[in-house]
């Protein structure tokens, strides 16, 4: 068993298996991605569920987005699925599973996790696309095989 | 017994979630059959509201079921919505339990000034779990970990 140190004293009542606690599988993706500023993952609904880092503690946080700022990028990638779901989906024969924005000091990928989530890396200018990528796709799969 | 049917299990669990600051159990009568959190004011209002609550619902459904019989509108959803003695309130997902257990449920969110409360119908429509969160920015993780604990 394993018990999330956020709990703290009442960590003994949280009887979650080993290894599936949500806010470690972001931490790990976070650690695996060079220049990663932040992960997520959220509703399709455009609610965030979890993200990392969060712990006022973390010094990591101070290169993520404020919260209020990250609730909009989540909203916008929710529209962004809902609009690349329309003719760009049927063209593909599939549904957009990936969402890619650039700019001149970093971006976003979000991947879809099943039809109601998706998770979204959030990286500065020095992170490696490909390796974003291959994180998105890993994480994804643990985060399918470990909550749906 | 399940976490999904055990009310203390249920609550202990809920709990154990970050941001969920209260839980309880309340029965369709209004009963609270388990509870913990951080203040007596706290769970004091999620009783009342939930209570509240179920009393609209089953008002709600009366009138519905009237209309029915008159040979007006659609097949019955019913609905809930709480209401907080001035609490700013905003449904977000609707149609809880009725004290028959009929309809689908959902989880039903009130968006209020302090401590946003999240209603949850239980398997078998005659308790909800009640949640209340530190804030707006909680709900989508206590959402999704209620959909396990549902599971059990």
């Amino acid at each position: 068993m394993y018990e999330p140190l956020h709990l703290g004293a009442a960590g003994h009542r949280a009887r979650l298996p080993a290894m599936t606690d949500l806010e470690d599988i972001l931490a790990r993706a976070w650690s695996r991605v060079g220049g990663c500023r932040l992960v997520a993952v959220a509703g399709m609904d455009g609610l965030l569920i979890e993200r990392h880092p969060s712990k006022e503690d973390d010094p990591a946080l101070a290169g993520a987005p404020e919260p209020a700022t990250l609730e909009h990028v989540v909203a916008e990638v929710t529209t962004l699925f809902g609009v690349a779901g329309g003719t760009m989906s049927r063209e593909l024969g599939s549904p957009v599973s990936e969402l890619v924005a650039l700019g001149e000091t970093g971006g976003y990928l979000a991947r879809r996790v099943t039809p109601d989530l998706f998770c979204l890396f959030v990286t500065g200018a020095s992170a490696d696309l490909a390796n974003v990528r291959a994180e998105a796709e890993e994480l994804a799969r643990e985060l399918s095989g470990a909550f749906v | 017994m399940g976490a999904a049917t055990d009310p203390s299990r249920l609550v202990d669990d809920a709990r154990a979630v970050r941001g969920v600051v209260a839980a309880a159990v309340v029965g369709v009568d209004g009963e609270v059959v388990a509870a913990a959190g951080e203040g007596a004011a706290l769970l004091e209002r999620m009783q009342r509201t939930a209570t509240n609550a179920l009393a609209a619902a089953e008002a709600f459904a009366s009138l519905l079921d009237a209309v029915e019989d008159d040979g007006f509108g659609p097949e019955g959803g019913r609905e809930a919505d709480g209401d907080d003695g001035g609490a700013v309130g905003e449904e977000e997902g609707a149609r809880a339990a009725t004290p028959s257990g009929q309809g689908a449920t959902h989880l039903t969110v009130l968006y209020q000034d302090v401590n946003p409360l999240l209603f949850e119908p239980l398997p078998g429509g005659d308790r909800l779990l009640v949640l209340a969160v530190e804030s707006a920015a909680d709900i989508g993780r206590a959402r999704f970990h209620l959909k396990r604990l549902r599971a059990g």
